[in-house]
């Protein structure tokens, strides 16, 4: 059966030691992308390359967040940028309701970018973009 | 049923000058049954856009609303738009009107309509219209 996101579903970003959680504003994810690098181990006799398999690259999840109007001390792109200068090593979960796939879309890592909101005149909410390497 | 126009009314039945410049009031869809009063002015939702969360949370909410003032004369329904625009323009920002918070609300376009038949002869109504654009947490 196909699963169709419901609402309910909520991110939230947790130190690996347990220590704080943040449930995020969450406006949208992109998922990583886990690549396999392929190592080349042509002969200088053979007349077709060959590769195989090497190291497989966990990649890097990117999320969207609403920027909060709470105070600068607590406000979620501080807590973030915290993190991201303590090197604190993070947790990603995706709890989709009603799934039996709730830790499928977990990512472990570090806060590798964070991205300031773009401030322009208009209606939509203020967002900033936060990318995190997925160390395991 | 328009939230920022019922926000909007609020607003402006607590300014100086509402009794003078909408001596028949501000209404939803249709002016209120009897009124025999102009100007007076009746309100629409035209679009509604929510912003959501992946956990379908509405951040914010932008809605168009058109505010229709009746006149009996061009110039006291000029005069009635101008009123509430300048209302409008006079506290642009974040503010609480109601159980409404307003991240922010702007005068668009308004449109003349006083000469409704196109046939020359002395008309009973002259109308403007007035759109207001704001976006809003309920």
């Amino acid at each position: 059966m196909a699963y169709v996101l419901p609402s309910g579903t909520t991110a939230t970003l947790t130190d690996v030691g347990g220590a704080s959680s943040i449930t995020l504003n969450v406006t949208s994810i992109t998922g990583a992308t886990r690549s396999q690098a392929m190592a080349e181990i042509t002969g200088l006799g053979d007349s077709v390359l060959k590769r195989i398999p090497a190291r497989i690259d966990p990649g890097t999840v990117s999320f969207e967040c609403y920027l909060d109007d709470t105070a600068t001390a607590t406000n979620h792109l501080t807590v973030i940028k915290a993190r991201q200068t303590n090197k604190t090593q993070t947790v990603l979960n995706l709890d989709l309701p009603g799934s039996t796939i709730d830790d499928l879309l977990d990512y472990t890592g570090y806060i590798m970018e964070v991205t300031d909101p773009q401030i322009a005149l208009g209606d939509d909410v203020l967002r900033f973009t936060v990318t995190m390497q997925v160390s395991a | 049923m328009s939230v920022l126009g019922q926000a909007v009314r609020t607003y402006l039945a607590a300014q100086t000058g509402y009794s003078t410049y909408l001596p028949g009031g501000i209404s939803p869809d249709q002016t209120g049954q009897g009124n025999t009063s102009q100007p007076y002015a009746v309100y629409q939702s035209m679009s509604r856009q929510r912003q959501r969360l992946t956990s379908g949370v509405v951040a914010a909410t932008t809605e168009r609303v058109q505010v229709t003032v009746v006149g009996e004369t061009r110039s006291s329904a000029q005069a009635s738009a101008n009123w509430i625009a300048s209302k409008i323009t006079s506290t642009p920002s974040r503010q609480t009107v109601g159980s409404l918070f307003i991240h922010h609300w702007r005068i668009e376009d308004e449109v003349s309509a006083n000469e409704v038949y196109q046939d020359g002869s002395d008309e009973s109504a002259r109308i403007i219209s007035v759109e207001i654009v704001g976006t809003y947490t309920e």
